[in-house]
């Protein structure tokens, strides 16, 4: 794919050298981990015998584990924070214009609500890593969000996660004015196609059921719009078939918007793309990988889209 | 359970899935017409855009009376005809003749650059597209629609409401063969 070539040829050309260089540093702070954790337990083997002379034994666990987590988090403190300067914002500024990276940020609640993706009732919500610029002159916000429900019923807890991943924001002023999302199908993939679509119809929801021709697409997404006409002006046969073929090469799990003057991508993922690897080698991380693929996608099915629909 | 009891729970059962069908096949009939009813105003809206073409291009184009008699008279049996299927089949006869004029607009440079001309063309390539849309969502209501009163238990019912299987939308051979309009405004 062009767009994802570009993207590697960046990534070798502009960010493995930066990778190679911060590679060393993890070295160092993994040297530096190990040897203060090693110290630290050995000191608290010394005190060991006093606690067992107080029966306290059993917090020498708990102190090994602090003690181990305080070494961890103070020597790659340094290396992580180089991380994001060096790869990740470095990594945007080649592919948006006017970019502003802000690692302790992230998108506010209306815009999560606004995309209409992976929608639940929360009670907390958080997130970091924003990245605001302008993809093909276009504004894009996106950030990693977590968004979680905790249930409390009497002395249980349960605590359900509503999103957990990267939701980007791209904010294109298109001549549409209904709400179409487009979610992966889980049902006629499970259940084919006639027990599927019976699943799939919503009939007190505002957003309707869309049938769309393509079956390909079909299999691999289920659609809902409040305007049928609009969600078929958007989704032509031919960005469907360019949806399905970008889908079937890529494993996220990821949903689509158009909104009101927006499109939102949500791509769902357990892994928190932009740390730093600690135990893993900083040049070769699947983490960065992933990043590259997420924006590559973004890139294809936003000029797909931008070639379709006008601009207003 | 005595036999009467199973006779009930046989009754009721039957009675539900008479009435969720029932209900669904309404629901889909009345889409039809929504679509219907769609499809028909994006037409209107195509053929209303008509005498504002043909007076911007008239100026120009003095010697090609014969191309703007046909889309007039094109443009008035559609603005007339109630009946859907065809002001649709008059519809593709009047692209079929736009797409004529287009061709022959390239003859005139001055009309190809008037600032009226080109914003009829960007009314003309939405509405394209808007009839496009339409059509689509008219065929979908249609082969849902189909489908339910062809598949059980809707094949059962469908016949008490007196429901029958409806013909889609589908483009006549010749329109197949001839330019889209869409592309020659696309060119210029």
């Amino acid at each position: 794919m062009k767009v994802r070539d570009n993207f590697s040829q960046i990534y070798l050309n502009k960010i493995k050298n930066k990778l190679s260089i911060l590679e060393i540093e993890r070295n160092k702070s993994m040297n530096l981990f190990l040897i203060s954790a090693s110290l630290g337990n050995v000191l608290l083997l010394k005190v060991y015998k006093i606690m067992l002379h107080h029966n306290v034994q059993y917090l020498a666990f708990a102190l090994a584990a602090f003690i181990t987590f305080l070494c961890y988090y103070f020597s790659f403190k340094a290396y992580k924070k180089s991380y994001k300067e060096k790869v990740i914002h470095s990594f945007f500024q080649e592919i948006l214009t006017d970019t502003i990276y802000l690692p302790d940020s992230h998108l506010t609640e209306s815009e999560y609500q606004a995309s209409l993706l992976f929608q639940g009732e929360y009670t907390h919500f958080s997130g970091e890593d924003l990245v605001e610029g302008k993809l093909n002159g276009t504004p894009i916000r996106l950030s990693e969000l977590m968004i979680k429900r905790v249930q409390q019923n009497g002395k249980k807890r349960k605590t359900v996660l509503v999103f957990k991943g990267l939701l980007a924001i791209y904010y294109f002023p298109h001549q549409y004015q209904s709400e179409t999302i487009i979610e992966p199908d889980y049902a006629e993939k499970l259940l084919g196609k006639y027990f599927g679509n019976l699943l799939q119809t919503d009939i007190f929801g505002e957003h309707k059921h869309v049938n769309l021709e393509s079956p390909d697409f079909e299999k691999e997404f289920v659609v809902r719009s409040l305007d049928q006409v609009e969600a078929r002006l958007i989704l032509t046969p031919h960005v469907q078939d360019t949806l399905t073929k970008i889908k079937q090469k890529n494993e996220f799990n990821f949903a689509m918007s158009f909104t009101p003057n927006m499109m939102a991508f949500a791509f769902r993922t357990t892994k928190n793309l932009f740390e730093a690897p600690t135990f893993s080698n900083c040049i070769e991380t699947k983490s960065f990988r992933d990043i590259v693929d997420i924006f590559s996608f973004i890139h294809d099915v936003s000029n797909t889209v931008d070639s379709k629909i006008k601009k207003i | 359970m005595g036999i009467s009891s199973i006779l009930l729970i046989a009754i009721v059962f039957v009675g539900l899935l008479f009435f969720f069908s029932y209900n669904n096949l309404i629901g889909k009939k009345n889409q039809i017409d929504n679509a219907a009813g769609g499809l028909d105003a994006t037409l209107k809206q195509r053929f209303d855009l008509i005498p504002e073409l043909v007076e911007v291009t008239k100026q120009y184009m003095k010697h090609e009376e014969t191309m703007f008699t046909k889309i007039i008279e094109l443009r008035s049996r559609g603005k007339t005809t109630a009946n859907l299927d065809e002001k649709n089949h008059i519809s593709d006869e009047l692209n079929n003749e736009i797409g004529k004029l287009l061709v022959t607009v390239e003859n005139y440079p001055e009309l190809a650059s008037n600032q009226n001309f080109l914003r009829l063309q960007d009314s003309m390539i939405d509405l394209e597209k808007n009839i496009a849309a339409a059509r689509r969502f008219y065929n979908a209501a249609i082969i849902d629609f189909n489908d339910s009163i062809q598949m059980i238990p809707g094949i059962f019912i469908a016949p008490i409401m007196g429901l029958k299987a409806r013909e889609r939308y589908s483009i006549d051979e010749f329109e197949k063969n001839v330019p889209n309009t869409k592309d020659l405004f696309s060119k210029k």
